[in-house]
């Protein structure tokens, strides 16, 4: 026993498709949508479900003309993200009733940091608690974390991190108005810090961080990296236009983690 | 070097940039002919089909040391091989390549430097091969379409897309979507008549995928179908730019007789 391929070395495959070595990369613009499947495939490889039980309406496409999406059909949109006053960039409007769950299972115990760009489409901000994006179990509850809406007068965005039944949230003392461009970053340590960082239209991120919480050895079961809700019906956001997301394994890079396949 | 990899910089990958070959010559084509017996001349195939376009970088991979060199080529090969890469280049920002990466060699170093602290760095040839030579716009297009042409822009190649038509239909009813060049003549249709007793309510809708031929019914719980019955009349088009006027910005249009569809496509370039 030589432990010597018999016949060689066996090759890896080289898949013809988009691949993303990242723990998740979802860039809409290049994410699988295809008539013989009504999942959304992420660079990364996780496959989403995406669902809506009602219309969505004035859905906005690259000339400006409006369409009202219907049940289950995705409310693809084009918008102006370099600020020229073109709408160029793709990305999927998510109303109230939208959901799309990317079942997902990473490992604990590792710093990870995330990116999202979005345009909140609604006075979204000043509702509590509505949630932007998060990896948690699909009642919204057990190990995870979210990002969701402080609510009152203005409201900010808040990132939550909670184990156990414990939280621990860092709330940004800055908003954007409704329209504004926004890229979010965030990271969560090894030890259990957990921090954000926002930019708005482009300008310098402003940050805040929550205290210390140990990361568990585990993540919850059940876990699935979702867009404009928490659990499967649990504080869906009022509505938002999203353009790309990556999480990656390491400490945040904040020009690495922006950088576009 | 004006190149990113998977939106990575060279200098994210450790090395910089000496000589990139191909980035602009775009796919070839190639029209295969068949000869008659006895007749003079040749028949030549409808359309014709673009070859693998070849692209090559050439890199500076500086090292530490003579034993650094192992783990510099690693990183370049596990950052190129075994997937499908995004290139882009500075001249074009907003469009992207898809290419595979062969397996890149290193160029020779003179034999009494090879293995001497002097001769360390290394210059790396990757030969980069795009099986899809076109390039494409970074982001995809949608456009509302209705019963008044609407003009699909488009790049230097054609655009097959993705039409999601939604609005209330009846069984045994005909619909056609249109295809017009520049002069408003009709150069493709594709007519859909339900049939009995298939119907599309006005939560539903349906994907006609003009790439790949596909009609998909899809139910207002996202349940997928073949409606490939649907298609009554017509033929299969794509829109491209010979039916253009790109000069004058003219292009040309599609339409639906009823209801409202969304054209999903994306950009396609020669070069």
């Amino acid at each position: 026993m030589t432990l010597f391929p018999g016949i060689g070395v066996p090759m890896p495959a080289a898949p013809l498709e988009i691949l993303s070595r990242d723990c998740f990369d979802l860039d809409f613009a290049n994410a699988e949508w295809t008539p013989d499947s009504s999942d959304l495939i992420a660079a990364s490889g996780h496959v989403g479900a995406f669902s809506r039980g009602t219309t969505l309406a004035s859905v906005t496409d690259a000339l400006g003309a409006t369409y009202t999406a219907v049940n289950a059909q995705p409310g693809w949109e084009a918008r102006d993200w370099d600020n020229d006053g073109i709408r160029e960039a793709f990305g999927l409007r998510m109303g109230g009733s939208d959901r799309l769950a990317f079942p997902c299972q990473f490992r604990a115990n590792l710093a990870i940091s995330w990116m999202i760009e979005f345009i909140e489409t609604g006075a979204v901000i000043g509702t509590a608690g509505a949630t932007l994006w998060g990896m948690t179990a699909d009642d919204g509850s057990g190990d995870g974390w979210f990002v969701d809406t402080t609510g009152g007068g203005g409201g900010f965005y808040r990132y939550n991190y909670r184990v156990g039944g414990t939280t621990r949230q860092a709330t940004l003392a800055a908003r954007p108005s409704s329209g504004d461009r926004v890229r979010l970053m965030g990271d969560l340590t090894q030890p259990g810090v957990a921090s954000i960082y926002q930019s708005i239209n482009g300008a310098a991120a402003t940050s805040a961080s929550a205290a210390l919480l140990a990361q568990p050895s585990a993540w919850t079961t059940g876990l699935s990296i979702r867009f404009n809700s928490r659990g499967a019906s649990a504080n869906p956001l009022a509505g938002a236009w999203y353009r790309r997301a990556r999480i990656v394994y390491g400490a945040l890079d904040q020009t690495t983690i922006a950088e576009r396949r | 070097m004006s190149v990113t990899i998977d939106g990575r910089p060279l200098s994210a990958l450790g090395v910089t940039g000496r000589v990139l070959d191909g980035w602009l010559d775009g796919p070839a084509f190639t029209r295969e002919v068949l000869s008659v017996p006895g007749l003079l001349g040749v028949l030549p195939q409808d359309d014709a089909l673009p070859t693998t376009r070849q692209m090559r970088l050439v890199v500076n991979l500086p090292v530490a040391s003579l034993t650094a060199r192992n783990t510099g080529l690693a990183t370049l090969h596990h950052a190129l091989l075994h997937k499908l890469l995004t290139l882009r280049f500075d001249d074009t920002p907003g469009r992207i390549v898809r290419a595979t990466a062969g397996t890149p060699t290193v160029v020779s170093i003179a034999p009494n430097a090879s293995m001497n602290e002097i001769g360390k760095n290394l210059i790396v040839s990757i030969p980069l091969e795009a099986y899809d030579g076109a390039s494409y716009d970074a982001e995809p297009v949608p456009l509302v379409l209705g019963a008044t042409p609407v003009e699909v822009a488009l790049g230097s190649l054609p655009s097959p897309g993705i039409i999601q038509w939604s609005g209330s239909w009846s069984s045994g009813v005909s619909r056609t979507l249109t295809y017009r060049g520049v002069n408003g003549i009709a150069y493709g249709s594709l007519t859909l008549t339900p049939p009995s007793p298939a119907a599309l309510s006005s939560s539903e809708f349906l994907e006609i995928d003009l790439g790949r031929m596909y009609i998909t019914h899809v139910t207002n719980t996202g349940v997928r179908t073949n409606a490939y019955a649907w298609k009554s009349a017509g033929e299969w088009f794509v829109p491209e730019p010979s039916d253009a006027l790109p000069s004058a910005s003219r292009w040309p249009t599609l339409e639906v007789s009823a209801g409202v569809g969304l054209f999903l496509y994306r950009k396609a370039y020669a070069l």
